[in-house]
């Protein structure tokens, strides 16, 4: 692997070719274990025209680990911040819950943790979590962050540690994710960025969105 | 952004540790000099950090933390990936392991499209660590897809409402009362009876003999050399009638319903250890009419039972009433083929009367009125003969050698001469000329009549009269047919548009041999699926596509799993099944003593060309038609649910008069659980054994099983064990000691599943062996995995010693998979259908209807659904009801998930707007659906989506328990699923982001037709068998 100073992080969305399945929603969901009420990427749909010339588009959203981030910036306690490869990181450890983030975030990518769970309904869930930032946090327990903190995508950074991409683009079965290194013009994400198919989510906003759909 | 300056490094602390001091000091940016204007800050690096905290854990895992299995969220069977967590020592907690992450298996090219799979020779050590490059090629190679119902596996398997001990119902049938008992009184009471239930025991309703015994002294019965009186004494306590012998021994009277592990039940322990014909898969209900149709459009070897298009290599595919995004197994790899398929320029028409998935990405959208498909198929095929757009040369090819001097793989009958002046309309055999053998049929060729397998050329329309013989050749008969209507009359009966035919047509006969239909349920599974079925086939026969690339594909590939090594099916001293199955399925009624007695018409319809009707099996048995049944045991399905007007089957269930004895194995109490007398907890798809083989939708060869991958809660068993255990009790062959060819024992599961790995593992060239360290990380990683339920010596000792290392190879990797890169060779795909492809179907042509007598038709034609009466199926009811399986519920069975219920709280119906309005419907309106038979409530939606004059629903919803409500055992309640959430529901939202309840939405199928000229019925296709599940109306109004 490259030094890992030099990867700044990306992902491109085809949405000609995602199918709207939801498979990234349950796949963030499973791997993140996530709690009731937060789901890191969620796909909208849209029916388009009139019967029978009609098709439905689909927009899957995950956060756009913006280089220009508004939840940043509005982060009393810096909280949310930049890592050098690109990803918006969120330190749950400072975090004080107030949720200026979420209403600042243009693409309603946030969610707070109100601390519910899964357990009534599946064994085990609270004991296995998923290491979020690096963060080992063992079981989940009430009072403990992540709980009270606001969360989101993270781009599946535990994962990118691991040399793994991102549980979303492992599995999407429309093949319409793909991940990589937007400092590299070589790498599969660059080329594809660089189509001109490409286009990022209110652009005219200047977040400068690390994630880039094609049209 | 992607050349922002390199950070410097030039003093100890960096310049963004500096400016996060400052940020923290002041609690605000310092935005620098206070003279003029201020710095504008970078915001490139303005909230940037290092990553916080100090040692930093990964959740990584190595090859003993992994376990390659199958998936059963639906039933595409996906291969698939589990990384569990060990229990940390100590932790009080009923399961062995937590499974961490599910993800397709990285050794299968089902899960690894389009870029392939790792080498099999890949280390089980290096195959858990990445080995392909995020950073540039954007791929770890670490795991596969799945979809969406693979990844809530885990919530499957650990679901609190499990069931966890054997149950005996209190009181009544259905009355939700339970007392727990042991698997010892459970499977005690089941063999002996139990008489506070006052249910039979199974070893007093089991009883067997030979066929050939019985059938000799009835012969001599027959012939008046024994009496009456001397068989019935004779065989009284183990026929099921002696006045009809031919019924078949009171095993018969012992039936199995299931919803997996077929090699086991079906194949092996209820025909060979049971003795029993009556085993039934879900069939009937799924697509047998399409698995019919398809069958009877060849003459193949191997039967030919699906219709699959090449979507690697084709130019146009039409998609047939099926969703390959969804399913018709599997997404998984058939929804990257596809995008990919367009994305490099395939174009796609979709026939469907609702917007699926694959709709929204065809080029063409046929929204036809359900069950007008073969309307539609000979509509295109009129367009195709009349503008001479068929592959002649294809079509003129009598026999193989023709075809082989073409360089085509597959041959057809379109040139073969029929006698349309037999009743019986069969093909003109070379033996009725004298020409050669009955086996050979004869066509015309340069004016002179040869055997097909002579001839090199074919003439394709003869009308003819030959030595005093009228014959037509099949493409003249089928030209008729075609003919008989006009494009108009065909459009009409779509209800679309003819320039849309001429389109279809047009497209599918533009690419040559690249071209292809894939079909599945929607056209089949109508009371005259196999006529639809057996018209879209001859779609792609008229262009020859068979086998070509691009073309029509018969995959199905596989390293033998029954054979080899070991014979799975063979049972030393097992039984033979004989009789009549109850559901009259592969009978000819015309040949049984029922017949002799009824004549026309017969009481219950005869199905001599069908098979697994399961949703006759109970109306069959209440009606004591043709015999009634002693005992029913379920396993992993639900007919409440899934059949066609599934309240009958509810109410037949809990009749002890119907079904004496009902044993039900499921993960949880399903609602054909709550209706019986044991219910017996099984293992889910994670913590057992299971084969499953694909469908031929692949161009690879591969096979992959179920292993185990962790245990959650200790006593419940897989239904394999159960039945052993069963059969051990009955002393009944095939169990126990002795019960392989070999001498081997059947104790356990495992027992039959290594073997069956073993045989995989030496089909063709043998696998190489696990050396050291892959026996040591298959070892360690079920130890981590199932704790003390894995025994590693008994395991050892289900193979041969020397094929132990061989088994090991085979269970590191999850299966066997063929390399990228065969799929084709030359033009041409590797594995082939290289048979006769039929136009006519001379079995069908000479089969009778059980209530009229009259005959069948050998040709495709455009007929409307019928009762048994043969009355049309008519309604005063508006609305044709369709149903399809959502994308997120692969089953009813995933229920269970909440991940799944999150990305849809209900089912909705869909309704075009200009059905809405007249009723006065918005989106999100509670209405009443009724049919003529039953009502349900449930929740519009109001779309462009669907057809005008047309309804639908997914079929996945509607559920009374299943986790959903509580039953009570041993008097407490137990728990049932909380509510999530501040539920906000907005209809048709991906977002609402709660988990509705478990018994949220309607049960479509309540609404399905009930076939009043049959007691106790859904309506059933007379050739095919499906329960017809597309052909009931209803009316929709406010709630």
């Amino acid at each position: 692997m490259k030094d890992a100073s030099q990867v700044k992080w990306g992902m491109v969305i085809d949405l000609q070719k995602c199918v709207g399945c939801s498979t990234c929603t349950v796949s963030c969901k499973a791997e993140n274990r996530t709690p009731p009420g937060v789901t890191y990427n969620v796909v909208t749909e849209v029916e388009v025209g009139v019967f029978p010339h009609v098709t439905r588009l689909h927009q899957p959203r995950p956060c756009m680990q913006c280089d220009n981030p508004p939840c940043a910036q509005v982060c009393p306690v810096k909280a949310t911040y930049k890592l050098d490869n690109g990803i918006v990181a969120i330190d749950a450890d400072r975090c004080i819950g107030c949720r200026y983030c979420m209403v600042s975030c243009p693409y309603g990518a946030r969610y707070f943790d109100f601390g519910q769970d899964y357990q009534a309904e599946m064994v085990g869930y609270n004991e296995l979590t998923t290491p979020e930032y690096g963060v080992n946090r063992g079981t989940r327990q009430k009072d403990k962050a992540p709980i009270g903190t606001v969360r989101k995508c993270h781009f599946c950074f535990h994962r990118l540690q691991r040399g793994e991409e991102p549980a979303c683009v492992e599995t999407c079965p429309s093949d319409a994710r793909y991940f990589g290194n937007l400092a590299d013009p070589d790498s599969t994400v660059s080329k594809l960025a660089a189509s001109t198919r490409a286009m990022v989510l209110k652009e005219e906003l200047g977040t400068h969105p690390r994630v880039i759909y094609l049209k | 952004m992607a050349d922002q300056p390199k950070r410097q490094e030039s003093s100890r602390l960096s310049r963004r540790r500096f400016r996060k001091g400052v940020v923290i000091a002041d609690g605000a940016v310092v935005l620098g000099p206070t003279l003029g204007w201020p710095e504008v800050p970078d915001l490139a690096t303005l909230w940037q950090d290092d990553l916080r905290g100090e040692e930093h854990n990964w959740g990584d895992y190595d090859a003993t933390k992994v376990i390659y299995t199958l998936c059963e969220q639906c039933n595409s069977y996906c291969s698939l990936k589990a990384v569990v967590r060990e229990k940390p020592a100590g932790r009080k907690a009923p399961y062995t392991s937590l499974v961490a992450k599910l993800a397709g298996n990285p050794y299968s090219p089902l899960n690894m499209q389009p870029f392939g799979q790792i080498p099999y020779h890949t280390s089980a050590a290096r195959a858990a660590l990445p080995s392909g490059d995020v950073a540039s090629r954007g791929r770890g190679m670490r795991g596969g897809r799945t979809c969406l119902k693979g990844q809530a596996g885990i919530q499957t398997a650990y679901d609190a409402m499990r069931l966890r001990r054997p149950l005996k119902r209190v009181g009544p049938r259905g009355s939700g009362q339970w007392q727990s008992i042991s698997w010892e009184q459970a499977i005690q009471e089941i063999v002996e009876g139990s008489p506070d239930l006052s249910t039979p025991g199974l070893k007093a309703a089991w009883a067997y003999v030979e066929e050939e015994k019985v059938m000799a002294d009835w012969k001599k019965v027959q012939a008046g050399e024994m009496r009456q009186e001397e068989f019935d004494r004779k065989y009284r306590e183990v026929l099921i009638d002696t006045r009809h012998p031919d019924l078949g021994p009171r095993a018969n009277q012992i039936v199995a319903l299931g919803g997996d592990r077929a090699g086991f039940y079906q194949e092996r322990f209820w025909p060979r250890s049971m003795g029993s014909l009556n085993a039934f898969n879900h069939g009937g209900i799924c697509g047998v009419s399409s698995v019919v149709g398809n069958v009877h459009s060849f003459s193949a070897p191997t039967p030919k039972k699906r219709m699959f298009a090449d979507l690697l290599g084709a130019e146009f595919v039409i998609v047939w009433g099926t969703d390959p995004l969804i399913a018709n197994r599997g997404p998984t790899w058939l929804a990257p083929m596809l995008t990919n398929a367009l994305a490099r320029g395939m174009k796609l028409a979709v026939v469907d009367p609702r917007l699926s998935k694959v709709a929204e990405k065809a080029h063409l959208w046929v929204p036809i009125q359900p069950g007008s498909d073969a309307a539609l198929a000979l509509g295109m095929a009129r367009w195709i003969i009349e503008n001479g757009r068929y592959d002649e040369r294809y079509l003129r090819n009598p026999g193989q050698k023709a075809a082989k001097q073409d360089g085509e793989p597959t041959l057809s009958d379109a040139t073969h001469l029929v006698k349309v002046d037999d009743k019986n309309r069969p093909k003109l055999k070379a033996a009725d000329l004298g020409l050669g053998s009955d086996q050979q049929f004869v066509v015309l060729s340069n004016g002179v009549l040869v055997p097909h397998d002579i001839a090199s050329d074919g003439q394709l329309e003869v009308d003819a009269v030959v030595n005093g013989i009228h014959v037509k050749s099949v493409f003249t008969l089928f030209k008729e047919r075609v003919m008989g209507k006009t494009l108009q009359q065909y459009a009409e009966i779509c209800r679309i548009d003819a320039q849309q035919i001429v389109d279809l047509a047009r497209e599918f006969t533009s690419h040559g041999k690249k071209a292809a239909i894939t079909s599945y349920r929607g056209p089949a599974m109508h009371g005259n699926g196999y006529y639809n079925v057996r018209a879209i086939n001859c779609l792609n026969h008229l262009i020859g596509n068979y086998d070509w690339k691009g073309g029509s594909m018969t995959g199905g590939a596989a390293f033998r799993p029954t054979r080899g090594r070991y014979d799975l099916e063979g049972v030393p001293g097992g039984l033979k099944p004989w009789g009549i199955p109850i559901t009259r399925e592969k009978q000819m009624y015309e040949k049984t003593s029922l017949f002799k007695r009824d004549g026309y018409p017969a009481k219950r319809p005869w199905y001599p060309y069908s098979g697994n009707l399961i949703q006759e099996v109970l109306p069959s048995a209440a009606e004591g038609y043709p015999y009634p049944i002693k005992a029913l045991l379920v396993h992993r399905h639900s007919l409440t649910l899934s059949i066609p007007a599934g309240w009958l089957q509810e109410e037949l269930l809990k009749d002890p008069k119907v079904v004496p004895l009902l044993v039900v194995s499921d993960v949880i109490m399903s609602e054909t659980a709550a209706c019986a007398d044991y219910v017996l907890p099984d293992l889910t798809y994670l913590e057992r054994w299971g084969f499953e083989p694909i469908f031929p939708n692949f161009p690879l060869k591969e096979s992959h099983f179920m292993q185990p991958v962790t245990r959650v809660y200790p006593e419940p068993r897989a239904v394999e064990d159960v039945f052993i255990e069963l059969g051990k009790r009955l002393g009944l062959p095939g169990v126990g000691n002795h019960a392989f060819a070999d001498g081997s024992p059947l104790h356990r599961a495992e027992d039959f599943y290594l073997k069956l790995v073993a045989n995989i593992a030496y089909d063709g060239q043998p696998v190489p062996d696990a050396g050291e360290e892959e026996l040591k990380i298959f070892a360690e990683a079920r130890r981590k995995a199932l704790g003390e339920t894995f025994d590693l010596k008994a395991w050892q000792q289900a193979v041969k010693p020397e094929e132990w290392r061989k088994v090991v190879y085979v269970l590191n990797r999850g299966g066997r998979f063929e390399a990228q890169g065969n799929e084709y060779e030359g033009e041409y795909l590797k594995y082939r259908l290289a048979a006769q492809v039929n136009f006519y179907d001379e079995g069908v042509a000479k089969g009778k209807h059980s209530f009229s007598g009259q005959f069948f038709d050998g040709l495709p034609q455009v007929a409307p659904a019928a009762y048994y009466d043969g009355k049309t199926v008519e309604s005063d009811y508006p609305l044709a009801l369709i149903n399809w399986k959502a994308r997120h519920l692969g089953t009813h069975r995933d229920i269970s998930s909440a991940w799944l219920r999150e990305i849809q709280q209900e089912n909705l119906l869909w309704m075009h707007p200009d059905d809405a309005r007249p009723r006065g419907l918005k989106t999100g309106d509670r209405v009443k659906i009724k049919s003529p038979s039953h009502e349900v409530e449930g929740m519009v939606l109001v779309t462009q989506g669907i057809k005008p004059g047309v309804v639908g629903s997914c079929y996945n919803y509607g559920h009374t328990a299943y986790g959903s409500r509580p039953y009570t055992v041993d008097g407490k309640p137990t728990a049932s699923v909380p509510a999530y959430g501040q539920v906000d529901r907005v209809a048709q939202s991906e977002n609402s982001g709660y988990a509705g309840r478990r018994d949220a939405g309607f049960a479509l199928n309540h609404l399905q037709l009930v076939d009043p000229a049959v007691k106790k019925s859904c309506v059933n296709d007379p050739i095919g068998g499906s329960a017809s599940q597309f052909d009931a109306r209803v009316e929709v109004v406010k709630a």
